[in-house]
């Protein structure tokens, strides 16, 4: 254990080299910075900070899940359309956080038809829904409904994070309802994390090895579920001081300006839309997939059968997030070479898990990276 | 002004003592004990406060009671049978139950406690159960404190690392003659300092292993919890945990089987749709 006195004092000049007259004017700064931000505060209406606004319609429903058909921003490229498809940690709002930060904007702005599920608020009553309810069931339903309502035999599919391993699933086990493949920042060998080892990417992986199979049973069984508050915990814990000065530091720098204290704003309010994840299902992602690595194994069974990557036959876009600490870029690289089709693409793009779909460069090149490629194979 | 214990003006210490448990209260606040979520009772309100101390009290004068009684009983019954009716088995019988104290407390045993059971709740016997799963809650309680505080001690470490290697890299740039044009500046490089020191102690077996004893401590109060409720549910004819999940669970599995229905369906509807193509095409 190192000891403080370590660092002793020897030195002969100030590490805080500043004089009463501007420790002063910093005190003075501080303070202007919170009077305006007290002001901004008092200012900020309700409908500034929604999130989601892009106007749709809900097209079918079963249970809690919902399925939304975006209306058109422009004239349609009569491309087959696109399921978005996010998954069960976090909501699908992410991808239309607000006007000039929305992925799905950009590709309603670039003429794609598109639609959303939403998987609802799972509750306590959820805990005995599986994966297999998830992919086998309502979204083979969903697809099945978007098939009907465009008359088309193959829709694309486009999912997030752990959505993308719904649709991977999904599209192995029918791959001859899927036109093309779109994943974003989504893991396929969960145990990648060990390939480059980068500082404070890939904790989650640690973290759920970290734990036996009994130890994730006893917490469903308690919990019934995990808990949306528990993961963002976890989330938090992997940037340990960043989660710290947040509302300290990092708030006082958004509060001197109007756009970004609201862009703040509707990054908290998603962030703080959690839902829980359903029990079984959360035993399935940590133990199955996170411990035991099925997935790029093609061992990952749902509704009886195998999901053997290798059926996947349709085109895949793999974007990864060069910088995400969540889902390190190797996870998701894990699947080239593992599926039945050649054709097969990866786009890097700069930025975290989150960046890549609002940081201002990112998200437009994903935008039209996602919507050229679907072009070129409608 | 330098970085140290003892430096002139203002105690950096303090203010890192400070940080240090803000630091600590991030690893308190992984998992909020009893439970998860944001209606989890906090540490203050747990355990319950109502008195054990008197229920033990008011049972050991009951079960006193209780000997004096059945000795009584068994006494008094003893010498009229003695006395009395020493050669009538029945009558014996009868003067035992008469000097039963126990049917002054509620009719037959067998029935009576039946009865009990189904209109006043809780009798004293189920008490004690009732008192044993309490035990075992505050006994987890006991060990997630004990898993946490060992939890606390490797973030203190890790913290105290941190700062010595915040005041070294400090005194250093002193001794170069550089300050920090702010105070901002200086917070920056010790937040730098403490998430490089973070990120690395997560990855450590220490870290890992008292987290997941942390995990598992707040489980097993989370499910000593729960035996206490399911117990008292039971006992007032209340719905379990148990039972809601086999109904949750059923309406899961129904779900399963109606959405697999219609599936067959709507294919077999395709399926007859397409042979009426076919043979009107054919």
């Amino acid at each position: 254990m190192a000891d403080a006195s370590d660092g002793a004092p020897h030195g002969t000049a100030a590490p805080l080299d500043l004089t009463p007259a501007e420790m002063l004017a910093e005190v003075g700064e501080f303070g202007r910075r919170m009077a305006e931000g007290a002001k901004l505060f008092a200012t900020v209406r309700d409908d500034e900070v929604q999130i989601a606004t892009t106007p749709k319609d809900l097209v079918w429903s079963q249970d809690k899940v919902r399925l939304y058909r975006y209306r058109p921003l422009a004239e349609s490229r009569g491309l087959p359309p696109v399921l978005i498809v996010y998954g069960l940690i976090g909501r699908y709002t992410m991808a239309d956080l607000q006007e000039d930060r929305s992925l799905v904007r950009n590709l309603l702005a670039l003429g794609l038809d598109l639609y959303v599920v939403d998987w609802g608020n799972p509750g306590r009553a959820d805990r005995f829904v599986t994966i297999d309810d998830y992919v086998d069931g309502y979204l083979a339903e969903c697809i099945d409904v978007i098939a009907a309502a465009t008359k088309r035999e193959r829709v694309n599919l486009l999912g997030i994070c752990e959505g993308g391993v719904f649709t991977t699933c999904y599209a192995a086990l029918y791959p001859e309802t899927v036109n093309a493949m779109v994943l974003t920042i989504t893991p396929i060998d969960f145990h990648a994390d060990t390939v480059e080892n980068r500082a404070g990417h890939g904790f989650i992986n640690v973290w759920v090895r970290s734990l036996s199979g009994e130890d994730i049973d006893r917490l469903i069984a308690a919990q019934g579920s995990l808990p949306g508050e528990f993961m963002g915990s976890v989330f938090s814990m992997m940037t340990p001081m960043r989660t710290m000065t947040k509302y300290n530091l990092d708030l006082l720098d958004a509060l001197g300006d109007r756009k970004k204290f609201l862009n703040f704003l509707r990054m908290e309010k998603w962030i703080a839309d959690r839902p829980d994840h359903p029990g079984e299902a959360a035993k399935q992602w940590l133990k199955d997939l996170y411990q035991d690595n099925k997935l790029v194994r093609s061992a990952f069974e749902l509704g009886g059968r195998t999901v053997d990557l290798k059926r996947i036959t349709c085109p895949v876009l793999n974007v990864f997030a060069q910088d995400d600490h969540i889902i390190p870029p190797a996870t998701s690289q894990a699947l080239r070479g593992k599926i039945g089709t050649e054709d097969y693409t990866e786009l890097g793009l700069p930025g975290g898990h989150v960046g890549v779909f609002v940081g201002g460069k990112a998200q437009k090149l994903l935008g039209t990276g996602i919507a050229d490629w679907i072009a070129a194979r409608g | 002004m330098t970085i140290g214990r003892g430096s002139a003006g203002m105690d950096q210490f303090d203010a890192f003592k400070a940080m240090g448990e803000f630091w600590a209260r991030t690893g308190l606040a992984f998992l909020a004990p009893p439970g998860l979520g944001s209606g989890a009772a906090s540490w203050g309100s747990f355990p319950p406060a109502f008195d054990l101390g008197g229920v033990t009290e008011a049972q050991a004068s009951l079960a006193r009671a209780w000997a004096s009684a059945s000795t009584l009983s068994q006494t008094l019954a003893s010498a009229m049978q003695t006395a009395s009716v020493a050669d009538d088995p029945t009558a014996g019988a009868v003067l035992a139950r008469i000097f039963d104290p126990q049917a002054w407390l509620g009719g037959t045993a067998d029935f009576g406690a039946a009865l009990n059971r189904m209109s006043e709740g809780p009798q004293f016997a189920n008490l004690w159960q009732t008192e044993r799963r309490v035990a075992a809650l505050v006994s987890a309680f006991a060990a997630l404190r004990q898993a946490q505080s060992r939890h606390q001690t490797v973030m203190l470490d890790a913290w105290t690392r941190a700062a010595g290697t915040f005041a070294r890299e400090a005194n250093a740039r002193a001794g170069r003659g550089e300050g920090y044009a702010s105070g901002r500046e200086m917070m920056q490089h010790w937040i730098e300092t403490a998430n490089g020191v973070l990120l690395e102690v997560q990855r450590s077996d220490a870290f890992l292993a008292s987290q997941r004893d942390v995990l598992k401590a707040a489980t097993d109060l989370r499910l000593a919890q729960q035996d206490v409720a399911n117990f008292l549910s039971d006992l007032y004819g209340q719905p379990t945990r148990a039972e809601l999940d086999d109904v949750h669970r059923s309406l899961t599995e129904l779900r399963r089987e109606v959405r697999a229905l219609k599936k067959d369906r709507r294919a077999a509807a395709r399926r007859a749709k397409t042979a009426a193509g076919e043979e009107s095409h054919g």
